[in-house]
Formats: C-alpha cells, sequence, structure tokens
C-alpha cells in the first residue's frame, strides 16, 4: 500500500522559517498579534502532510419492492460483492431504464449521504442500502432504509478493531453529516469556504464534502473539469486540496478572511451617512416596538384554559342533547295528555249521554201511553191497568220489571269512574309536560351559559392568538434593533485595530501564496504532464500541453493554443476523467494526494464519442486503473455489446434473465 | 246494526233522543195556526229533511257554530257572533258532541226509535201531507205541556230547550234544501263518506273564530 512508502526524505532547499514569524515580519507586528488573529480567522501553521489513502467500495447490496417498473414488479435484492480497485461495469445491450444508472446513483448516495440523480419513484422502491467500503487498512459499512424518503442507519467501523458503531443516523441531514465527517477527516479536505456578495451583504459560506463527493461522478461533459459547480473557482479550490497542495488550506482560509474584511472595510467609507440612517431606523424601530408594547399591555393576560375550553365544550354538547330529549319527552306528553282529553271528553260524553237518558226516562216512564208508535192505534185502558199490576208494557208487552236500574247505575258509575281516571291521566300527562317542557327550558338556560363561556374562551383564544402576534413583531423588532446597533457600531470609522488586522491578513495571505506557488509550480507541473499522457491515451489526440491554472486551463491543441470549454464534449469527458485519473497517479507516485480515488462514469457513450472511441477509451481506462491501484471505477453504460471486451468479464454486472438490473 | 249496537251500550238512549227531538218540535217548529186540522197540534216541522238537518246542528255544536258564523258573515247581525264564540268558548264542541252518520245526501239517522215513545204518550204525531207525501212532525198540546215539565224539573232538559230555540232560530224560514246547502258549504260534511261518521271541525271553527276577531 502508498500509504505505507515512505516519503522522500530529502527536502529540497533550505528549510523556511515558520509562518507566523514570516507574517510578523512583513506586517511590522508582533508574534503574538499574528497568533491572535490567525486563530480568529482559523489558520494554524501546517506542521504536516499526509500519506495518500484511498476509498475503495468492497459490497453493495440494496433491496425493496418494485412498482410499475414495467419489469417483474415485487420484491427485489441486489447485490454486487467482490468489488475493488480497477474498472467495474454495469452493462445493458442498448436497453435503458433497467437500473444500470441506479446502481451508480445508489454507491454515490451511500457514499455522500444524499442522492445525486436518483429518481425519486425508483428510490421510493428502495427499502435497504447496504456498503461496505475500505479507506486504507479501515473497513467501514454504511447501512440504511430508506422508508418514506427519510434514511435511518448507522456507519459501522468493521476493522480493524472490533466493529463499532461510529454514528447513528435518521434524516439526511444526519447521514449526510455522519458521511461528510468521516470522509473530510479521512481525507484530510476542508470546507471551501466562499465569500458571498448579495447587496450590501457580504457573508461567507462553505462547500463541504457533498461538493468534494460530486466531483466522483461523472455523466457526459461538464462546464467545469472537476465536480459540478462552476462558480467561485470550486474546481481549482477542491484541486488544490485534492492534490493536496502544501499550504493551499492556509492560503484559501486567508485569502477568504481578507476577502471578508475587505468587504468590511470598504463599507466604512461611507460609514458616516450611514450612522444618521442607521440611528433614524434604529429610532423607529425603537418606536415601533414601543407601540407593540403598548398594544400587548392593552390586551391583559389571556386567560385560556384548553382544558377548560374542552370541558365546556363537551358540556355544550351534552346540554344541546338532554335539552332536546327533554323537549321531545314534553312534546310526547303533550300528545299523550291531548290525546287522553279527546278520550276523556269521549267519556264525559258517554256520561252525559247516560244521565240524559236516565233523566229524561224519568219523566217519560210516568206518561201513560195512548197509542201505538207503530199504528196509532189507541191503547186500551186494560192495557195500562195490566201494566201498572204485572209490568208488562202497555205498548209491547215486556216485562218492565225486569229493567235493571242497577245496570243502568253500574254503567254511570262505569263511565264516572271512567272520567276520572282519564282526567288523572290527563293531568298526569301535562304535569309531566310542564315539568319536561321546564327542565328543557333550564337545560337551554344552561346551555346558553356555556356558550357564552365557550364564546368567551373562543375570544380569550382568539386574543391569545392577536398576544403571540404582536410578541412575534416585538421580537423580530427586537432582532432587527440588535442588528442595526450591532451594523451601527461595525461601521464606525475605522480604528487602528482593524488596520492591523487588514494587515496582517493581507501579509499571511501573501506568505501563504508564495509558499504554496513554490510548492505548487513542481506540482501543478506534474499533474499537468499526467493529465497530457492520460487523456491522450483516452483518444485526445493532439494534445500536447494543459496548463491548469486558477483563471483557467489553456490547452495546446496540435500546435492550436486553445481553452477547456472550447473543447468537444468527448474531449471534455476525456479531460474530465483524465484529470482524476491523473490526481490518483500522482498520489500512487508520491504518496500524498486527498481525493478519494473512486469514479462513478454514467453513460459515457451518450453523444460524446463514435463508438470505436468508446471502445478505445474505455479499454484504456481499464488499463489505467490497473496500472494504478487506488483508483476504483464504475462504469454504466447501454452500449453493452461493444464495451462487455473492454472489462474483465468478472468485473461486469449485466440484467437478470427478467431483463432488469434488479 | 249500528242502531242496536249503540241502544246496547247505551240502554236509556231512546228516552235520551226522544227528549231532544221533543225540545226540537217545540222551539224549532212553526206554530200551527188553530184550529188545525191536526187535533190539539201546536208546532210543526214540515219534513225529515229539515228535523234532520235541525237535529244535526243540536248533535254537533261545531258544525253549528260554524253555521253561526257564516250567518253572521251574511248579515253581520252580531248576535250571531256572540253565539259562535259562547259556544266554541265552551267545551260543547268536545263533550256535547252526539255524532252522526252521513248518509247519502246528508246527515241522517233513522228518527223512528227516538220519535216512538213521543208518539206512544200522545206528545208528538207524525203525519204525511196528504198532497206532497212528505212526513210531517207535530207537537202536540200534551207534548208542549210535557217540555215545560221537563226544563223546569231535568237540568239536562235545559240545555236541550235553550240549543233548541238557538238552532229554531236560525233555521226559521228555511226549507230543508236550505238548511242542508248550508251543512254541505263545510268540507268535513260534504267530504264525509257514506255510512261515516261526520268528523268534528271544532278546531277549525275556532281558527276561522280566531282569525274573524284578529281581523277586525
Amino acid at each position: 500500500m502508498n500509504a505505507l512508502q515512505e516519503p522522500d526524505s530529502a527536502a529540497p532547499g533550505p528549510p523556511i522559517a515558520p509562518f507566523r514569524e514570516a507574517v510578523a515580519d512583513k506586517a511590522k507586528t508582533t508574534n503574538a498579534m499574528v497568533d491572535l488573529i490567525l486563530a480568529d480567522v482559523g489558520v494554524h501553521e501546517e506542521t504536516a502532510t499526509r500519506p495518500a489513502d484511498h476509498l475503495t467500495i468492497r459490497r453493495l447490496v440494496f433491496s425493496g419492492t418494485k412498482r410499475a417498473s414495467g419489469y417483474e414488479d415485487g420484491p427485489f435484492t441486489f447485490e454486487w460483492k467482490d468489488l475493488g480497485p480497477g474498472l467495474f461495469a454495469a452493462l445493458t445491450d442498448g436497453v435503458n431504464q433497467v437500473g444500470k444508472s441506479t446502481i451508480l446513483e445508489v454507491l454515490l448516495w451511500a457514499m455522500r449521504g444524499h442522492p445525486r440523480g436518483l429518481k425519486p419513484e425508483v428510490r421510493s422502491w428502495i427499502d435497504t442500502v447496504e456498503v461496505e467500503f475500505t479507506i486504507g487498512a479501515d473497513r467501514y459499512c454504511i447501512d440504511f432504509t430508506d422508508f418514506d424518503s427519510i434514511p435511518r442507519g448507522k456507519l459501522v467501523m468493521v476493522a480493524p478493531g472490533p466493529a463499532r458503531i461510529l454514528r447513528s443516523f435518521e434524516g439526511e441531514e444526519a447521514f449526510e453529516t455522519a458521511m461528510g465527517d468521516l470522509m473530510m477527516t479521512r481525507f484530510s479536505l476542508q470546507p471551501i469556504p466562499n465569500v458571498s456578495h448579495t447587496g450590501d451583504e457580504t457573508s461567507q459560506y462553505y462547500h463541504a464534502w457533498s461538493a468534494y463527493a460530486a466531483s466522483m461522478f461523472i455523466e457526459g461533459s461538464h462546464p467545469a473539469i472537476l465536480g459540478d459547480v462552476t462558480v467561485g473557482a470550486l474546481w481549482w479550490r477542491m484541486l488544490h486540496l485534492f492534490v493536496g497542495m502544501p499550504y493551499a488550506a492556509t492560503h484559501m482560509a486567508l485569502r477568504n478572511a481578507v476577502t471578508l474584511e475587505q468587504a468590511q472595510r470598504d463599507g466604512e467609507a461611507s460609514a458616516r451617512s450611514r450612522q444618521d440612517a442607521f440611528s433614524a431606523e434604529i429610532r423607529r424601530n425603537e418606536a415601533e416596538k414601543k407601540k407593540l408594547e403598548n398594544e400587548l399591555k392593552a390586551l391583559g393576560a389571556p386567560n385560556l384554559n384548553l382544558e377548560e375550553i374542552d370541558a365546556l365544550t363537551m358540556e355544550h354538547a351534552r346540554l344541546s342533547r338532554d335539552g332536546i330529549q327533554r323537549q321531545s319527552e314534553a312534546a310526547e306528553a303533550e300528545r299523550d295528555a291531548q290525546a287522553l282529553k279527546a278520550e276523556k271528553d269521549e267519556a264525559r260524553a258517554a256520561l252525559r249521554r247516560l244521565q240524559e237518558g236516565a233523566a229524561s226516562k224519568r219523566i217519560f216512564a210516568g206518561l201513560r201511553p195512548v197509542c201505538c208508535p207503530r199504528c196509532a192505534e189507541v191503547i186500551p185502558e186494560s192495557r195500562a191497568i195490566g201494566e201498572d199490576q204485572s209490568g208488562r208494557c202497555a205498548v209491547c208487552d215486556r216485562n218492565t220489571l225486569h229493567d235493571d236500574q242497577d245496570a243502568l247505575e253500574d254503567s254511570m258509575a262505569a263511565a264516572s269512574a271512567r272520567v276520572d281516571a282519564l282526567s288523572s291521566a290527563e293531568t298526569l300527562a301535562r304535569n309531566t309536560a310542564t315539568k319536561r317542557h321546564e327542565e328543557a327550558k333550564a337545560l337551554e338556560r344552561r346551555r346558553e351559559e356555556t356558550a357564552t363561556k365557550l364564546r368567551k374562551a373562543d375570544e380569550q383564544a382568539s386574543a391569545l392568538r392577536t398576544r403571540r402576534e404582536i410578541e412575534g413583531k416585538i421580537l423580530r423588532i427586537a432582532g432587527a434593533l440588535e442588528q442595526l446597533k450591532t451594523l451601527a457600531k461595525a461601521s464606525r470609522p475605522a480604528t487602528g485595530a482593524g488596520e492591523e488586522r487588514l494587515r496582517v491578513l493581507k501579509a499571511a495571505e501573501v506568505i501563504a501564496e508564495a509558499r504554496m506557488k513554490s510548492a505548487s509550480a513542481d506540482l501543478f507541473k506534474d499533474l499537468e504532464g499526467e493529465v497530457v499522457a492520460v487523456a491522450k491515451r483516452f483518444g485526445f489526440r493532439g494534445l500536447e500541453t494543459i496548463a491548469i491554472r486558477g483563471n483557467g486551463i489553456n490547452l495546446m491543441v496540435s500546435g492550436v493554443p486553445s481553452g477547456y470549454s472550447k473543447q468537444t464534449a468527448g474531449q471534455r469527458l476525456r479531460l474530465r476523467i483524465a484529470l482524476v485519473i491523473a490526481m490518483m497517479r500522482m498520489a500512487d507516485r508520491s504518496g500524498y494526494g486527498n481525493h478519494p480515488g473512486v469514479l462513478f462514469i454514467d453513460s459515457p457513450g451518450s453523444e460524446e464519442l463514435s463508438d470505436d472511441d468508446l471502445v478505445a477509451m474505455v479499454n484504456e481506462i481499464r488499463q489505467v486503473a490497473s496500472e494504478t491501484p487506488n483508483v476504483q471505477i464504475f462504469l454504466a453504460s447501454a452500449r453493452g455489446d461493444l464495451l462487455r471486451s473492454a472489462v474483465l468479464t468478472k468485473n461486469i454486472k449485466q440484467p437478470a434473465d427478467s431483463g432488469a438490473m434488479f | 246494526m249500528r242502531m242496536s249496537s249503540a241502544y246496547i251500550d247505551e240502554p236509556t238512549r231512546q228516552f235520551r233522543d226522544a227528549m231532544r227531538l221533543l225540545f226540537i218540535l217545540a222551539n224549532c217548529g212553526e206554530e200551527v195556526a188553530s184550529p188545525s186540522s191536526i187535533d190539539a197540534a201546536v208546532r210543526m216541522i214540515s219534513s225529515q229533511k229539515q228535523l234532520q238537518k235541525m237535529d244535526f246542528w243540536v248533535r254537533n255544536p261545531d258544525h253549528l257554530a260554524h253555521a253561526l258564523l257564516d250567518a253572521y258573515s251574511e248579515v253581520a247581525d252580531a248576535k250571531w257572533l256572540r253565539y259562535a264564540r259562547a259556544i266554541l268558548g265552551s267545551e260543547e264542541p268536545e263533550v256535547r258532541r252526539d255524532a252522526m252518520t252521513k248518509y247519502l245526501f246528508g246527515a241522517f239517522e233513522p228518527i223512528d226509535t227516538g220519535m216512538a215513545p213521543l208518539i206512544s204518550y200522545g206528545l208528538a204525531r207524525t203525519i204525511r201531507h196528504p198532497q206532497t207525501k212528505r212526513q210531517r212532525f207535530f207537537l202536540l198540546q200534551r207534548g208542549q205541556e210535557v217540555a215545560q215539565q221537563m226544563e223546569a224539573d231535568l237540568p239536562e232538559a235545559r240545555w236541550y230547550s235553550e240549543r233548541a230555540r238557538l238552532v229554531g232560530e236560525l233555521c226559521r224560514g228555511r226549507s230543508g234544501e236550505e238548511l242542508a246547502r248550508m251543512q254541505y258549504q263545510q268540507s268535513a260534511y260534504a267530504n264525509a263518506p257514506n255510512g261515516e261518521t261526520i268528523a268534528s271541525i271544532a278546531f277549525q271553527v275556532r281558527s276561522r273564530l280566531a282569525a274573524l276577531e284578529g281581523h277586525r
């Protein structure tokens, strides 16, 4: 392993002074002041470079359930094992949409913590991912589940030593942090600071592992030679850190600090007029804050008890329900009373009829019949006498002695009793109705009271919302005030201390740059030579020289000066791959360098290259990879027919019988 | 059959009916000019139809009140309204109602059983008109005396006397056909199916009175 190689012991030239002393000397200040200022911007003396390690993916497994894929839906497990340095390829014969790119995307996803170009519907199929990989002599395993697009899992250091969980994570951000912390530390990469200028605002942000990792994925040509960010010459800074350039990190941090300091001091020119503006703004905000505070006071403390609201709501529902119940009971009793009254009236009529009949009978019975009602024949006197003696009716001869006076009285008593009973029943029903009515009214009164309380509680809730809003506004204004005061203070005319700070930073930057440049001249010369050699092998015919500088990449092609951006897509692709391979070859040779050494190349044949050129390039890639033990390249292509011969058979992954990769 | 069962339920019904008819004859009948062709006749109702209609109003205070309100709306004599209000303000429509069956062209109940005691005791007579063949109902002198005696002796009789007087006042000068027409104006009466009891209209008439008084 290269990591175990001894670096060259013969250091070229005489040793140079410690950085801080050089800076103090140049800035005409004390070592202590330099220490203070450099510590403030996070710059430390470089005490060591680091032997190159490289990343090698050893095994990939992912599983899940395919839905509506067009190929045998259902559970699947994909495994690609026995991986190591060299060229590996996922090949299909002219078929797309079978998962070859997905394999690469899943690998990158696992390595950097968030996916790059993984299609959401394909991601939704994947339930678990497990990747084993090595960095130098250390073996790691990352495994996670991804239900509902929330990765949950752990990063484990498997060997050497007992396996131990380095990090458990849940969520994309935690996942990214876990992978970033490991990779940035292991490859001595630093967050690349950048200064962003938006309007008057000048702020600093960082590119981290995600950006570095993106440079491992090559999908066609790209305007940037390294990675996928074109702004801020990120590729240039990454390149420095990847090649392990001495003082690269120091210089980068100092340049950034100077830019930031300068930007702040530029603002000081107009500081006086801004002071007035700040004061006015501060006064305005303070007045607004006062006004809001008064509003808040006027609102008074809301007295909101959610339990009480719940209880009131339930009470209100219960009272409404009970009230309706009572009302319907009252109505029912009312109906009963009505029916009973009708029945009672009928009973009273029946009793009346009996009484009228009995009364009239008393009069009529005392009369003597004079004729037959049928034929009007006069009743003979003898019949009348006979009736008096025998009790037999003078008209019809019926025995009137059998008339049952008791029966008549009984039926009158019964009718009377029926009237009384019905009357009592009616009274009872009426009382019930009245009682139920009163209960319903009482319930309605209580319901109304509860409703009033609820309305009040609701008003309290709305007062609370208003209060929260005002409080939020006050907080925002307080924040704004704080910021305004800070800005007002910051924009005061420059002080001597600020001058010294800028002077020290600038001096430090110059020294760091000089030291970096002196070291980088040789390094870049080597790198450029490697890039030309590798690119030519990949089929970049006529490439003579390449000069990689922060302000651009200059090429000499067949005696004609050119630039990276002027190249065809195919040439740019060759250069992109060549740059990474060149870095790895240098690291392999010198033992220094920070690129992980893994490349993912997706569909290189798309539109950039002819068939012959493609085959030639892949052949060379395999060749170069085999010559460079710290490089691992994953290739995905639908041109299996062409490329199968260019890749070792054992390193090829092909679709299963179903036609899909998984 | 209906009749017989009514008589079983109410063993003295024929006396009650007789008393009512006696007062109808006495207080609704027209005076018989004396000397009359009928011995001792003092009052007369000249057709069974007329008697039936009068009987219906005595037996159904709600329908009577309705007819009184009709009369009031015809001639705007406040007495009719007063009578109607008195009836409707009391429990008469409920307690004094002796429902009647509708038969073919109006309220009709065989009246013979109720008349029989009056005839037998020599209080009334029924005689067909020699030309028209209509049955005419005569109250005899003796009947008038008994009616007076009943009114004096029986509290139960007084109401009938009063009511018959009122119905007589309403019916004065109207033929049986006219009375039938008046009664037919009431839909509960007109629409009652044959053989069914003519329904109470107490609620409607009370509403009518309320509306009438509300509009005054």
